[in-house]
């Protein structure tokens, strides 16, 4: 009974039926081939046509071919139009620096200027910003010094239209995702929607950020997935290769951009295992066919992308040639390399004497030099004594000088040289002071020991003394200076310098610790290295034995990266972002202006957008757990019951999968998290809600009879459109700034919206 | 089409109500008349059946009259009721979606309601109406007549999870002694028999609710029910001993099988594990920690620790209890000695015996899973000869704990999947395996990852059911819930209940005091309570209070101003009001006290009667000692010059007009015209001229503020900051008029007696906050290590060096096992993989039922071990090697049954076959050997020359101690 009805309604419908369109996965023969998308077409429906075991299909709809590709690539038309209007309107206002324009902007700069920096993400994202400026005509001189400055006449908009136009294909790709992985217009035009009209994603994608370029690539690279899906029927054909390649290439890029590209290549990756899984099950095939298989994929998706990330950091190197502000954070080795480096092309005596000037670098990597000041620990803290730190700039403070224990030093003829075993004093050259520990704790890894600069003019106490050892050395070994590992014992207590690696509060200049650590294990945290050496009675040796290969650049580069990344920790007393916030919109960011007088620009999701997200979210749970338990129960479901299951448990499973990869992780790291780090989660809830929706509005049948559901499905539809474009309009003000009062006061051109007491505008 | 949908709406409906109402009649019951339910389940089960059939038919009736109604009143109330009717058993949500959207067709409807009604019950139900329910419960629960508005009014999750609370103040409220003595004995015995007899129906119907409310009922005795229970349980299983008894044949017959392996292992692990118990007198590693919680269970005074939930803590408090341990030794250092007044043995037993115990519960395991008897008996023998499990179950310390109860939880889980289907009994090992997995989370953190697995497990199994078509669909309903609430609810509310127990125990103030809020310290015997004992409730116009800060945890601080001004210009040069100093400080003052004044009137005096001041009202706050009024006005604070500065009023004639309005604004308010209240209200002060909020900034103030902390008004964007707020802590009504005899109120002490409680609920939510969020400063250790380096063993622990010999007990595990298990673990993982590839191209190896058994047993212990030891890879704290003993055991379970795998399935040739024999009696051998030859530093004797010493050196890695001579 139930089953005529469907049958009879779906006649009754299929006619009528314009707007939405469920894609025809036509039956035996008939081919429906678009015009700019020739691959997809006659057995896209593969899968589930084996699975269901059932012949019944929908129907052809009446509409000729052409027609259908007209109008698709009319609605793709609008998509498009749109999505890049409503990013690239009011691209250049503010005329000032806005958020993080002023690190990014900064880095384009100094791609431009070629002076190397330190950052925590890969090159990519900034190469792409510097080219992008370089290519409008921006020379670089700009300082970004702050958010707020005004850029005056130097040309900003190439790059921030840059980011647009990369922001503006996010929706594009959206739409075309979620039409391929449902098969429905209707789902991908609401995705779009969604996309097009959600303030965040328009505030996101103006500014000179990494965002969107990182967006970008993610989106790139699941589109190129899910049409290389598409193509597992004709394997090795041309489409196939092309789509395979492009996935890696676009999983380089998004990796190259930011780390969290690393989500979407897990993404890619568990879809490609589960692919390869269901290949290795198909007994047709032969055993070397699935070996070309495995071999295609390991050079599309590990191969490809892996030597584009390593040239990507190649080309980083190459332009990067002159020393600038992030030299500190690297090895000795590494610096030699940058003209300008005091170590570049340096030369100087090679082996440790006494009586010579010496920096000392910390061996753990962005270890930082040994460093004291005019500044004495505060009361409280262990000794009032001087304040002995490392520090990750280079400084006149760092100097410090090598005395023998005894104050006899041969004034005539060549120095002696330090060698294994020996007991030295180390003074700081500028403040006279020895570099001296005590049983008192230290400031903040309470079970070491506290390092202070003690006595004055090479007076002091036995204290002062400290055995050097070189690390795999024996006795009467000599030290030499860049390469060999030092440690220094401390006589009296036995204990061992170390760096702790802890940023000391406001009274120790958020320098890093410096400890006397009881535990003698070999850790980088307790070695350390000569880094300069200035004797001048001794000759110098030219260094470059120093300069070190790629691969060791590449891995110390990614290593700094990472634990500047771990660095990023929340301040006490700073409200920091919590990933529960995220998708409940709890809280913005805001890009530009504080109070009424200035021209603000605050990120936020569109709230109606992003609260539909939200429950889409719980809708595609239930809805995925009702037809999956009436799949395994055994329940007979109509042929368009079967079709929508399949659409959410494979489309949807994917996509939820893709928030979840994208969203999780968050919860796990310590670093500082913000707000935007959820949008390509967002965007992957977005596409959810699209097929979400789209089915659920499908399933008006199950409520009403075929003429009433038709029609409460349309109104659905348009409800649907209408309050996407409304809360658009309500909130725009948002993305393309406001001025006047702020939103709790009445005059404002945000009254009354301020629905949540979080958010800032 | 209709009739389906009508069967299943009418079974789901039906089954519910059936349910709940069986459930809550026997709560009522068993409170009213427990004997007699008691007493006739057991004598005939049949009576519960027809007790059943009662319910069904009522409830039939029930439903009837609830439809009606419903459809009498507005439509949307239908839906709600629906949702409550379907929605009732919380894991059957999905469920009840699937059965409206397919066939009632509301889809949207649905979805809609679901949502809002779980969104609303379990945010809202949860915390405010199911704890005025409850009190509604307890006493219709008395007149038994009308529970039916319960069931509508509350849901039956809220329900659930307050019956136990309900039930157990009812029965704390009229403590019937006579009664209560009736229901222990009844109890007690109604769980022993229940394990001997294992009576299926009221095991499951009577027995689990029962029980737990019993044990509920009488806290101090669920040390004897909890461990008693697992003991006696296990000992049941230990002997295998099947007692069949015939109650219609006259000649009484007994039979009993024992198992004589099982009980020669357990008898040999019993000894290895509690033999010289008491050796080292003197305190061993880990017990300088864990002791001081044992002496402070002993004193009742209160504690934090973040280490772990207290179930583990008050184990070995029982331990020292029993011992008759007064809580009179300070644990202060390694190798301490005991006196002779601590009973050193008592303190060591109860994780003795939970290691001990493990040894048959691995047996038993492998036979669970489908292995022989002899593989359980290599299993039980590596785990038994393991120095390291040894080791770490002689002492103090937890991990043998840990261990034992997530064996069991496996074991009785592997249980309830292995015995028949039809017969209900087996879901009190269900009950079991919750019951386990709540002590297991209960005595460490750790154990959550053992508990999610045998939930990942248990929902595979249910999945499965799920997808059998020849089970009907009530019956698989009602097993899904029986798993939901047997597997989630009930471990839930143990876990909750431990935090109860820990309460009640620890009533007294003590260190860890300051961590906790005003309300809560107020709770606590001593502290904070006997100075705020007897206060009056509410504030009111001419009040005398403190207030502290809720910004200032750890150390508490309270508003201060004292006779001395702002210097006119600060060091940087910048100006201020030179106005008095308002600050925050950390000591108890007289100067601390502020007096609330009606900006109206001139008095400082409470009227009689008293008006009390609410959320919303404007006052002013008058200092005691100075009279100075506190005041806020454009002039930058002195450290922080983002934020208005705070003073107390003067008046210099220089054009600075007061600005001393403060608007009361209490944050955590119930309605809008609240009571500002002494302790429990969170207040935000917000100055009235420029609606900058009162605030300790946390910054302290150079030597011309003395020290103290400074305080400042802000404007704010943020609304959310918890750290805005200001508590009275003191407070009295002010009596005297003039400024003398104010002065001198003030500096007496004040106090009435009257008790004030917070509930178990706000204290639990926050002391379980307080332990997740409290962050130990992470440090260094000497005997701290890797987890990689755990597992090759680079790594030993140094648990005690006798004070004059070279007696030494160190944490080392059997390196031979160590290797073993290694090994096995790696051969599991090539053997699954082979295996799985050639199942995918075809070729079926395995028969079904042995692939099966294959994999279960990969899920249990690989995937044990990955979740035991994986989750440390991403840990940032200090980690020893005794964190891994858990992930090794599952190892030990692994190897043996692999090996048995290997020699039916995978050797067909008889040498082949007889050479693995060969070999593996080579390896038990070598472990025993090497168990023998590492005693001498598990057990702490003989002592050891250095000579042989350094020749148990092993690896150059491990420290072991010489003492020179």
């Amino acid at each position: 009974m139930a089953t005529e009805e469907c049958i009879s309604q779906r006649k009754q419908t299929g006619d009528t039926s314009t707007l939405r369109n469920r894609r025809s996965v036509a039956s035996s023969g008939s081919v429906t081939e678009d015009s700019h998308r020739p691959p997809a077409g006659p057995s896209s429906g593969h899968d589930t046509h084996s699975s269901n075991g059932t012949s019944a299909r929908l129907s052809p709809r009446g509409g000729s071919s052409d027609g259908d590709a007209g109008r698709e690539l009319l609605l793709l038309l609008v998509v498009v139009g749109l999505s890049f209007s409503t990013r690239l309107h009011k691209i250049t206002e503010p005329p000032h620096v806005c958020w993080d324009e002023t690190h990014f902007g900064k880095m384009g700069s100094y791609y431009i200027n070629r002076t190397f920096f330190f950052d925590v993400h890969p090159p990519l994202g900034k190469m792409l910003i510097g080219l992008a400026g370089y290519m409008s005509g921006y020379d670089g001189t700009f300082p970004f010094i702050k958010p707020g400055d005004k850029y005056e006449h130097h040309n900003y908009a190439g790059m921030r239209a840059f980011c647009a136009v990369l922001g503006s294909f996010l929706p594009i790709f959206a739409y075309l995702i979620v039409l391929e992985l449902s098969q429905s217009y209707t789902a991908a035009l609401i995705t779009a929607a969604l996309l097009i009209f959600d303030t965040g994603s328009i505030t996101i994608s103006q500014y000179i950020l990494l965002d969107p370029i990182l967006m970008f690539f993610i989106m790139a690279a699941v589109l190129s997935m899910v049409k290389f899906n598409k193509q597992s029927h004709r394997p090795f054909t041309a489409p196939w290769s092309l789509w395979l390649v492009l996935t890696g290439v676009n999983l380089a890029g998004a990796l190259g951009v930011k780390f969290v590209g690393l989500f979407v290549i897990l993404l890619v990756g568990l879809n490609t295992v589960s692919d390869l899984w269901r290949l290795l099950g198909d007994l047709s095939l032969s055993l070397v066919n699935i070996a070309k298989h495995f071999l295609a994929r390991v050079f599309g998706l590990i191969l490809l992308p892996l030597l584009l990330y390593v040239t990507i950091f190649a080309v980083h190197f190459v332009v990067l040639n002159k020393s600038g502000p992030g030299d500190g954070f690297f090895s000795s080795a590494f610096q030699s390399r940058l003209i300008g480096n005091n170590l570049h092309n340096a030369s100087m005596p090679e082996y440790l004497a006494y009586g010579s000037t010496i920096t000392v670098k910390n061996l753990r990597i962005a270890g930082g030099y040994l460093h004291s000041h005019w500044h004495l620990y505060p009361e409280g803290v262990g000794a009032k004594q001087q304040q002995v730190t490392a520090y990750l700039h280079k400084d006149y403070n760092n100097l410090w000088i090598v005395h023998r224990q005894d104050h006899n030093e041969s004034q005539s003829g060549t120095p002696d040289l330090v060698r294994h075993g020996d007991i030295i004093r180390l003074e700081h050259k500028e403040t006279t002071r020895n570099l001296h520990s005590h049983l008192h704790e230290a400031p903040l890894t309470k079970k070491h020991f506290q390092v202070t600069g003690y006595g004055i003019n090479a007076t002091g106490d036995a204290n002062d003394l400290w055995q050097v050892e070189v690390c795999g050395g024996r006795k009467g070994d000599l030290v030499k200076v860049l390469r060999s590992k030092v440690r220094f014992l401390h006589r009296a207590t036995g204990c061992v310098l170390y760096s702790s690696g802890k940023t000391l509060p406001k009274w120790g200049w958020e320098q890093v610790e410096v400890t006397c650590s009881p535990y003698l294990k070999e850790t980088p945290s307790s070695q350390w290295n000569i880094e300069d050496h200035i004797n001048p009675k001794l000759p110098n040796i030219s260094l470059s034995v120093l300069k070190p290969h790629f691969l060791e650049i590449l891995l110390e580069s990614h290593i700094v990266m990472i634990r500047g990344n771990s660095g990023l920790k929340p301040k006490d007393n700073e409200m920091n972002s919590k990933p529960w916030h995220w998708p409940i919109n709890y809280q913005g960011l805001r890009f530009s202006g504080v109070n009424d007088t200035e021209y603000r620009v605050y990120l936020l999701g569109n709230p109606v957008i992003w609260w539909m997200n939200l429950a889409s979210l719980g809708m595609y749970l239930i809805m995925v757990a009702v037809a999956s338990v009436a799949l395994q129960r055994g329940f007979t479901l109509d042929q368009k019951r079967m079709e929508h299951s399949h659409v959410l448990m494979r489309g949807g499973g994917l996509l939820l999968l893709g928030w979840i990869l994208h969203y999780a992780p968050f919860y796990t790291m310590g670093r500082v998290l913000y707000y935007h780090h959820y949008f390509p989660a967002m965007l992957f809830s977005s596409m959810l809600t699209g097929v979400t929706l789209d089915v659920l509005l499908e399933s008006t049948d199950l409520l009403l009879r075929p003429p009433y559901s038709d029609w409460l499905q349309r109104a659905g539809q348009m409800v649907l459109l209408f309050t996407v474009l409304y809360s658009f309009y309500l909130f725009h003000p948002l993305s393309y700034g406001m001025t006047g009062p702020l939103a709790h006061e009445p005059g404002s051109a945000m009254a009354g919206l301020k629905w949540m007491d979080s958010w800032e505008f | 089409m209709c009739h389906v949908v009508l069967s299943v709406f009418y079974h789901v409906v039906f089954y519910h109500v059936v349910f709940y109402h069986v459930v809550f009649y026997h709560v009522v019951l068993c409170f009213i008349m427990l004997c007699v339910v008691c007493v006739s389940c057991f004598i005939m089960s049949c009576y519960v059946l027809l007790y059943v059939l009662c319910y069904v038919v009522l409830c039939f009736i029930m439903l009837c009259v609830v439809c009606v109604s419903c459809f009498i009143m507005s439509c949307c109330v239908m839906p709600c009721c629906l949702c409550c009717v379907l929605s009732c058993c919380v894991m059957s949500c999905c469920m009840c979606c699937v059965m409206s959207c397919c066939v009632l067709s509301c889809c949207v409807w649905c979805v809609c309601c679901v949502l809002s009604c779980c969104v609303c019950r379990v945010l809202s139900c949860c915390v405010c109406c199911v704890m005025s329910c409850c009190v509604c419960c307890v006493l219709s629960c008395c007149v038994m007549s009308c529970c039916m508005c319960c069931v509508m009014s509350c849901c039956v999750l809220s329900c659930c999870v307050w019956c136990v609370c309900c039930v157990l103040s009812c029965c704390v409220c009229r403590v019937l002694s006579c009664c209560v003595c009736c229901v222990m004995s009844c109890c007690v015995c109604c769980v022993l028999s229940c394990c001997v007899m294992s009576c299926c129906m009221c095991c499951v119907m009577s027995c689990c609710i029962t029980l737990c409310h019993v044990c509920v009922v009488f806290y101090h005795v669920v040390f004897y029910h909890v461990v008693l229970c697992h003991v006696v349980c296990v000992v049941c299983l230990l002997s295998s001993i099947r007692v069949s008894m015939m109650m219609l044949q006259l000649p009484l017959v007994v039979t009993a099988q024992v198992d004589v392996v099982l009980v020669l292992v357990s008898l040999w692990s019993l000894w290895s594990r509690l033999s010289h118990l008491n050796y080292p007198s003197a305190v061993v590693f880990d017990e300088v920690y864990y002791g001081q919680f044992v002496s402070l269970y002993m004193k009742r005074v209160f504690f934090i620790d973040d280490s772990g939930p207290p179930l583990g803590h008050m184990i070995l408090a029982l331990g020292a209890y029993l011992g008759g341990f007064d809580g009179n030794f300070v644990w202060n250092r390694i190798g301490a000695e005991y006196p002779s007044s601590v009973s050193v043995w008592s303190l060591r037993l109860l994780p003795a015996l939970c290691g001990a115990l493990c040894v048959p519960l691995v047996y038993l395991l492998t036979l669970e899973l489908n292995f022989s008897h002899l593989s359980a008996l290599g299993a039980a023998l590596l785990l038994l000869l393991e120095n390291s499990l040894i080791v770490q179950s002689r002492f103090m310390l937890l991990e043998s704990v840990l261990i034992f109860f997530v064996l069991l939880a496996f074991l009785s889980y592997l249980r309830f999947h292995n015995s028949s289907s039809s017969s209900w009994s087996r879901f009190s090992w269900l009950l079991v395996s919750g019951a386990s997995c709540s002590a297991a989370v209960g005595v460490k953190y750790m154990g959550v990852f053992s508990y999610l697995l045998l939930l990942g497990v248990a929902s595979l199994h249910t999945w499965k059911l799920i997808g059998e078509r020849t089970v009907n669909h009530l019956s698989v309903l009602v097993q899904c819930v029986c798993r939901f609430v047997l597997l989630l609810v009930v471990p839930v509310l143990l876990y909750v209940f431990w935090f109860y127990v820990h309460l009640s125990l620890l009533n007294r103030s003590g260190p860890h005091d300051q961590l906790m809020s005003s309300a809560f310290q107020a709770s606590l015997q001593g502290g904070l309570s006997r100075i705020t004992q007897g206060q009056p409730l509410e504030v009111a116009y001419g009040s005398q209070v403190t207030l502290r800060s809720s910004a200032s945890q750890p150390i508490p601080c309270w508003l201060h101003s004292h006779k001395a001004n702002y210097p006119i210009r600060y060091g940087n040069g910048r100006g201020s009001s030179h106005q008095q100093q308002v600050t925050c400080y950390p000591f108890k003052d007289v100067n601390n006290w502020w007096i609330v004044k009606d900006p109206g009137r001139q008095e400082l005096v409470v009227g009689s009667p008293p008006r009390p001041v609410r959320h919303g009202d404007v006052i002013q706050l008058v200092h005691g000692m100075t009279s100075r009024f506190l005041n806020s006005h454009d002039v930058a604070a002195p450290m922080s010059p983002h934020a208005q500065e705070v003073s107390g009023y003067i008046d210099f004639n220089v054009s600075m007009a007061t600005q001393n309005l403060w608007r009361v604004d209490i944050s955590n308010r119930e309605a809008e015209s609240e009571v500002w209240k002494t302790i429990l209200s969170e207040v935000r002060l917000v100055h009235v001229n420029t609606s900058a909020v009162l605030k300790m900034s946390g910054v302290s103030l150079p030597d011309w503020g003395f020290r103290q902390l400074e305080v400042v008004a802000e404007k704010l964007f943020k609304v959310h900051s918890s750290s805005l707020g200001w508590t009275v802590e003191e407070h009295r009504y002010g009596t005297s008029r003039e400024q003398k005899e104010r002065e001198a109120e003030l500096h007496s002490p004040t106090h009435i007696d009257v008790d004030r409680k917070i509930s178990f609920w706000a204290k639990f939510l926050e002391l379980q906050r307080k332990m997740l969020t409290v962050k130990q400063e992470d440090s260094e250790h000497k005997y701290s290590s890797a987890p990689l380096e755990w597992i090759t063993m680079e790594t030993n622990i140094a648990y005690w060096l006798h004070s004059s010999t070279n007696a030494q007990i160190h944490l080392i595990g059997n390196p031979v096992s160590w290797g073993v298990a290694n090994l096995s673990l790696l051969a599991y993982q090539l053997l699954a993989a082979v295996y799985m590839l050639r199942r995918r191209r075809g070729i079926i190896d395995l028969p079904e039922s042995v692939w099966s058994q294959f994999v279960c047993l990969g899920c249990v212990c690989v995937g044990g071990w990955l979740v035991n030891f994986v989750p440390f890879l991403m840990m940032e704290k200090t980690l020893f090697l005794y964190h891994y003993l858990p992930a090794l055991c599952y190892l030990y379970l692994l190897c043996p049954a692999l090996l048995e795998h290997t020699l039916t399935h995978l050797l067909s040739d008889v040498t082949h076959r007889r050479a693995l024999c060969v070999f593996a009696s080579a390896v038990l051998l070598s472990v025993f050997v090497s168990y023998r030859t590492f005693c001498p530093l598990t057990y702490g004797s003989p002592e050891l020359s250095a000579n042989q010493l350094q020749g148990l050196k092993w690896r150059d890695t491990w420290d072991i101690l010489y003492r020179r001579r």
